[in-house]
């Protein structure tokens, strides 16, 4: 795949974005794409720090990662009840496990999408953020 | 002709069972005659008989003793015994022992003992069948639980294969996940101004990690395909606009190696019960390979056919060519063929592999015509399971055919 050159710089978002991911450098990776380019971002390690952020904040988006530590995607979305407590906000689930059965089951249970981490370079997480925005 | 052995010690006895028989003479017969166990014993062994009829108190055999060592030497044939009044009791044990009947002696017609013989030989024939039938029904139960215990292990065995291959995925691709943000960043823009002339050593450190990454992708379609994981999700899928988004997709590529690529699909639209994913994945895979192994400035051919119960796909280069003793070979696993181009090329050698496990889960056929120097063309037919569609929408249907059909996808 050959990458678009450049990305287009909007004016500052004022939306939200959780990021629950336990791989460090993923972490930082979409943390900086993300407030590199104007949003406002709250990073979890794990499910159960993302439930905590996901109430206190109330994000408009959440990147989830799905294999984690302690509380993993699955169980996230099964406890935090997204689509009844938190109808704002859109769900990306993002993993690199790449069976039906996982995709299935996140899009069930409220993934408004269902990613590979490993095929989105970070324009084009940037514009899949931006389409989940202004759903 | 019924064969009896009569094992009697006593002659007069004897000869009373020989007239009997002889006086119902509706039944053709042979008599052989032991005067004690151990004979019969011996006479049973050299020679079939159908039947048994014996004194249950021999001078070698005690009453209890007698049936045990007849049936021992012949299982399958039946043993009447003929007792005196008074030894009834006995003879009644040892039908329990499994012996077909008793008679008392000078106490039956030659009718009788006939009827006895007759029903003695149905009787354990009927018993005989039905144990065997029971013996088998129960190596057919412990055969049943065998397999019910090696399915478990396989469906566990599988199990296990099925985690290693997401768990090792999914490992292989983080670290590459990582190189791709990273780099990613620097040539998109997210860390500020690049200078121009990193960005080539950038570009070609991007591409290389989403070579690897392509590869992963196919070492775990495969290990799935193998895994026979793969399930179609089939539905109507219209195979002349697939093509040609594929080929619009692969334009940039084309224009890079100033290949031209010819689409000419069906004249009218072709729409085919397949799993559009992984049929995409099919094509994707041989449009590309086609650009490859191609030169450049030559020219790449796409054609779609449609018969009655067939549609059939070309894919046409004038690359390197296939030498034939290669052609049996790229269809295998890992069958990549070394070439004038394939140093060059790359990949994980399970493209072509992959394709053909989807096409034959399909029901279809991939095959290939290639000749060394001049190209290769690449053959998949797949079945329609529907009539063509013959008078639905036949405007909007014309409007399409007029826009795509023979339209060239891709210049140099």
């Amino acid at each position: 795949m050959s990458i678009s050159m450049g990305v287009k710089l909007r004016g500052p978002k004022k939306a939200k974005i959780l990021i629950i991911e336990d791989e460090p450098m993923l972490q930082e990776a979409y943390r900086h794409v993300l407030t590199f380019t104007g949003y406002k971002v709250v990073v979890a390690g794990d499910g159960n720090e993302g439930l905590e952020l996901l109430k206190k904040h109330r994000p408009k988006v959440i990147l989830l990662d799905v294999l984690m530590p302690h509380l993993d995607g699955r169980d996230f979305l099964k406890q935090a009840g997204i689509r009844k407590h938190y109808p704002e906000t859109r769900v990306i689930a993002c993993s690199n496990l790449s069976d039906q059965k996982t995709s299935d089951f996140m899009l069930e249970h409220g993934a408004d999408r269902v990613v590979l981490k490993s095929d989105l370079s970070p324009s084009q997480l940037v514009e899949l953020i931006e389409e989940l925005c202004s759903q | 002709m019924i064969r009896i052995l009569l094992v009697e010690d006593d002659s007069r006895d004897a000869r009373q069972v020989g007239q009997a028989l002889d006086q119902a003479c509706d039944m053709p017969f042979e008599l052989y005659r032991s005067q004690s166990v151990g004979d019969a014993v011996n006479q049973l062994r050299r020679q079939d008989v159908d039947v048994v009829l014996s004194d249950i108190s021999l001078p070698d055999s005690s009453a209890s003793e007698t049936f045990a060592s007849l049936h021992r030497a012949a299982l399958n044939v039946p043993v009447i015994f003929i007792t005196n009044a008074d030894d009834t009791r006995l003879a009644l044990d040892a039908i329990q022992q499994g012996a077909q009947d008793y008679l008392i002696k000078g106490d039956y017609s030659g009718q009788f003992l006939v009827r006895v013989i007759r029903y003695a030989i149905e009787r354990k024939k009927y018993q005989d069948d039905a144990a065997e039938a029971q013996a088998n029904a129960r190596t057919l139960r412990h055969q049943a639980k065998l397999l019910r215990r090696e399915q478990e292990h396989l469906r566990i065995l599988a199990k296990a294969k099925d985690d290693f291959i997401s768990l090792a995925s999914h490992q292989l691709r983080t670290p590459a996940t990582g190189v791709k943000q990273y780099i990613g960043m620097l040539l998109e823009g997210f860390a500020g101004d690049l200078p121009e002339h990193l960005r080539p050593f950038l570009q070609m450190a991007y591409e290389s990690n989403e070579r690897q990454l392509s590869i992963v992708n196919d070492l775990l379609r495969t290990a799935q395909l193998d895994a026979g994981n793969m399930v179609l999700s089939r539905q109507p899928t219209n195979l002349t606009s697939m093509l040609a988004n594929i080929a619009s997709e692969q334009h940039s590529k084309f224009v890079e190696r100033h290949q031209k690529l010819i689409y000419k699909p069906h004249g009218q639209e072709v729409v085919l019960d397949i799993d559009p994913e992984r049929m995409r994945m099919v094509f994707d895979n041989l449009i590309d390979n086609a650009s490859k192994y191609t030169p450049e400035g030559r020219s790449i051919m796409v054609g779609v056919k449609q018969s009655v119960q067939m549609v059939e796909v070309r894919i046409s280069d004038q690359g390197v060519g296939i030498a034939p003793e290669h052609v049996v070979k790229i269809f295998e696993k890992f069958g990549r063929v070394a070439n004038s181009r394939s140093a060059q090329v790359g990949g994980s050698g399970l493209g072509l592999y992959w394709a053909k496990q989807i096409v034959d889960l399909h029901g279809g056929t991939i095959d290939v015509r290639s000749k060394v120097g001049e190209g290769s063309e690449f053959i998949v037919r797949l079945k329609r399971l529907r009539p063509a569609p013959e008078v639905s929408k036949p405007q909007e249907g014309n409007q399409r055919h007029e826009h795509i059909d023979g339209r060239q996808i891709a210049r140099a």
